[in-house]
């Protein structure tokens, strides 16, 4: 007898409606059987030993809602599914937020005013429905990677042309109009907008803004290769220029890696242009770069404290203080942790998962420690020859394409993680462990739960272990940063909520080891 | 935000912070923090654990609840002066003209598909299509489990099982967990409660409160006529009335508890 299925996703309705639906279901003729339920793993038992399991059912979670109908024949099958389909439709209980479409251009027909296509699918089919939102006007925000360098650049001069934003390939993470989407973090709304192709750098520096009480007008990711001349920083520029006319804006922080030439000439000149107060972090760029609007910020911390003065109309005087002051409170948990040492520990393993935080990390370290080691190392010499053989003082990202093929990204899937995390603390050698946790939409929705053994485990194996975790997020996240680094401190990790302090602490802890 | 929107009370056992749209019914929305949810409800549905009693619900995607004010998507309303305390402070055991008198008020008004039938065989034939036998004998195997004092293996059995927004064995667990406390059978009710595996936001919240000894404020008004001796059919049916086979699956399990010696 043919079973048909229908799976609705994140869909609730009260038993009586389902029984209901389940009644009138058996009552057409033909059929012999049905389910109409949530699917949770005990029901889908029930289902499959009903003979109404299917590979679509199997699939579904606790919070889908799976219909299976036996009949005597496919016709009868279907149309009890049509029915059932139409049952659910018409209960006004029914609780679904998420408007659906089958295609860009159905969506643009079916609801009115859209001007934001997000574009989460394989990189190879990705420019063509960017191209088909932006013949529908709307901006682009491509969270996909692996698009033809040429696509991306006909994408950009065709939205730069339309004056729409094409933000990405590869761009993880933009707020629009106080709209997080991919990775981002739930921050305050203000004044201050940020550009760039960091995605995690872009979280960071929203967070450390709105924590120290300032506000995000716009989070504006562009891709990671607009800052290469082959593409020319267009949706860079593009971006400042429409920051001019956002009245919510009255600060902008640009955060890269160090753009090429004529891309780094073209952004200096759009930022110049804005008229605005402008921050600009190029990490690792070590030119001189303020002048007139523009102010350099060397790290993270800086850019997001630089901001936050412009923002509020307070001195650069506070920039200073605030670092000195967040060094000194950490001076008595850094002599505590460097006492426990004994004469095997000595080496730095950072384990990171967000690129700019294992590349800010390394450049803050360097001058303190020495050289270290990575798979994005700061100079070819310290390249490491396997990524998982780990030597000396060592930083890897975990999200770099060789961890990532075929397995969620580290933000999302702690699994690898945490086993370098256990082999790295058996060794003596190990002093300080370095690793970042990234909160926020999209990102792994229970960290403590996921990490909490491993990291117990860690610390228990090598008492002369420091762990160091940079919590990126707030308060407001839905993982709720306060309650993870207190928990965190009471298995014994160091838990910062800063990127550039963990990084400073961890090199005071090995200095002059 | 519709004109005339009042918080009228809310529970005490709210903990601050950002909840996000679950769903939303006719007369609730759930918001989720993490594995934590807090129900917007209307003013017939009851003060109860979690619950935040309004005027009209609000369509809001987002709650905020810090410094005795709710945002509902960052626009703030004040929370009431008017708090309810969801904890049951007092012990009772449910035996005798008590247990028989609730179990036939509910075999009489529990729904055909309800969890009632382990009162009464008879209520089995209401699962006639072979799916719904197949579940009823899922449920008899959980039951048996528990009787047979295997507690983690029953729940665990009956966790997730059945229809609806929270499935039956979820909510027959709840109400178990509150008999058991009440009746100041801890342990028993922490080996329950450990046995449950549900995924289902809303069926934990509902373990968790009771696992705190916490219920509705009309559940708590008919364990108080219990504890009187008082006739409580009025009070038996508003108690029984939340959801659509949820309220009866928890009594039914609340009873249950008293089988559990």
């Amino acid at each position: 007898m043919p079973v048909k299925t229908i799976v609705r996703k994140g869909v609730y309705f009260d038993s009586i409606s389902l029984m209901r639906i389940a009644e009138k279901i058996n009552s057409i003729s033909g059929v012999s059987d049905s389910a109409v339920i949530m699917a949770t793993k005990e029901n889908k038992n029930i289902i499959s030993s009903s003979g109404l399991l299917t590979e679509e059912i199997k699939k579904a979670s606790d919070n889908d809602l799976a219909i299976a109908v036996k009949a005597d024949d496919e016709k009868t099958a279907a149309s009890a599914l049509a029915e059932a389909e139409k049952m659910l439709a018409g209960k006004k209980e029914a609780a679904s937020s998420n408007l659906t479409a089958q295609s860009i251009s159905q969506a643009a027909e079916s609801y009115e005013g859209l001007n934001l296509a997000l574009i989460s699918v394989n990189g190879k089919y990705a420019a063509d429905l960017a191209f088909e939102a932006l013949e529908k006007n709307m901006n682009v925000m491509i969270f996909s990677d692996n698009v033809p360098l040429e696509k991306e650049l006909a994408l950009k001069k065709l939205g730069a042309r339309k004056n729409l934003l094409v933000m990405g390939p590869d761009c993880g993470t933009c707020i629009i109009n106080g709209a997080p989407l991919g990775f981002a973090n739930k921050v305050n709304s203000g004044n201050v907008a940020v550009v760039g192709p960091s995605g995690t750098g872009i979280q960071e520096f929203s967070c450390l803004l709105s924590n120290l009480g300032g506000g995000i007008s716009q989070a504006i990711g562009t891709g990671t290769r607009d800052v290469k001349d082959d593409i020319g920083a267009i949706t860079t520029v593009q971006a400042l220029e429409m920051l001019v006319s956002d009245a919510k804006t009255s600060v902008i922080a640009i955060i890269s890696k160090p753009p090429q030439k004529k891309s780094m000439a073209r952004i200096l000149s759009a930022a110049n242009k804005t008229g605005k107060p402008v921050v600009a972090l190029f990490l690792g760029e070590e030119k001189e770069l303020t002048a007139g609007n523009i102010h350099q910020a060397k790290n993270l911390y800086e850019a997001a404290l630089k901001s936050y003065c412009l923002s509020k109309g307070e001195s650069f005087n506070f920039v200073r203080e605030k670092i000195y002051n967040d060094k000194i409170s950490l001076s008595e948990r850094i002599k505590s942790e460097k006492a426990k040492k004994n004469k095997d520990s000595k080496y730095l393993r950072g384990l990171f998962s967000g690129g700019t935080f294992a590349s800010q990390a390394i450049r803050l370290l360097e001058p303190v420690i020495g050289g270290v080691y990575s798979n994005i190392p700061s100079s070819e010499k310290f390249k490491l020859k396997n990524s998982m053989k780990l030597e000396k003082h060592s930083i890897i990202d975990l999200g770099e394409d060789e961890f990532t093929f075929g397995r969620p990204h580290p933000m999302i899937d702690y699994s690898l993680r945490k086993k370098m995390i256990s082999s790295e603390a058996s060794k003596k050698e190990v002093s300080v462990m370095l690793i970042d946790i990234v909160l926020g939409y999209g990102s792994n929705m229970s960290p403590l739960a996921d990490l909490k053994e491993t990291l117990e485990k860690a610390v228990k194996a090598n008492p002369a272990l420091t762990v160091i975790a940079a919590v990126t997020g707030t308060d407001m996240d839905p993982q709720n940063r306060r309650y993870l680094i207190e928990e965190l401190e009471k298995i014994g990790v160091m838990a910062l909520d800063n990127n550039y302090m963990a990084a400073f602490a961890a090199g005071e802890i090995i200095r002059d080891k | 935000m519709k004109n005339g929107f009042k918080i009228i009370s809310f529970s005490r056992d709210i903990r601050p912070g950002v909840y996000f749209l679950h769903s939303s019914f006719s007369k609730a929305e759930n918001y989720f923090r993490g594995r934590n949810i807090v129900s917007l409800v209307l003013p017939g549905v009851s003060d109860g654990p979690g619950n935040i009693v309004v005027s009209r619900l609000s369509g809001a995607k987002e709650i905020k609840i810090s410094n005795g004010c709710i945002y509902l998507d960052g626009r703030p309303h004040k929370l009431s002066d008017k708090s309810y305390d969801p904890a049951v402070n007092f012990l009772l055991k449910i035996e005798g003209e008590k247990f028989d008198e609730s179990r036939r008020n509910l075999l009489k008004y529990a729904p055909p598909l309800s969890m009632a039938f382990i009162f009464d065989g008879r209520r089995e034939a209401f699962f006639s299509a072979p799916f719904l036998k197949n579940m009823l004998s899922a449920m008899k195997n959980g039951i048996n489990l528990l009787k047979k004092g295997k507690i983690s293996r029953g729940a665990a059995a009956l966790s997730g099982l059945g229809h609806g927004l929270t499935p039956s064995g979820d909510d027959f667990l709840a109400g178990l967990i509150l008999g058991l406390k009440i009746s100041g059978r801890n342990k028993k009710a922490e080996r329950v409660f450990t046995g449950c595996k549900t995924e289902n936001l809303i069926s934990i919240k509902g373990l968790k409160s009771s696992r705190k000894g916490f219920c509705t404020a009309k559940f708590k008004s008919f364990l108080f006529a219990l504890k009187l001796g008082k006739p409580h059919l009025k009070k038996f049916k508003d108690a029984v009335e939340f959801g659509s086979t949820s309220g009866s699956d928890f009594m039914a399990g609340f009873l249950f508890s008293s089988c559990l010696y």
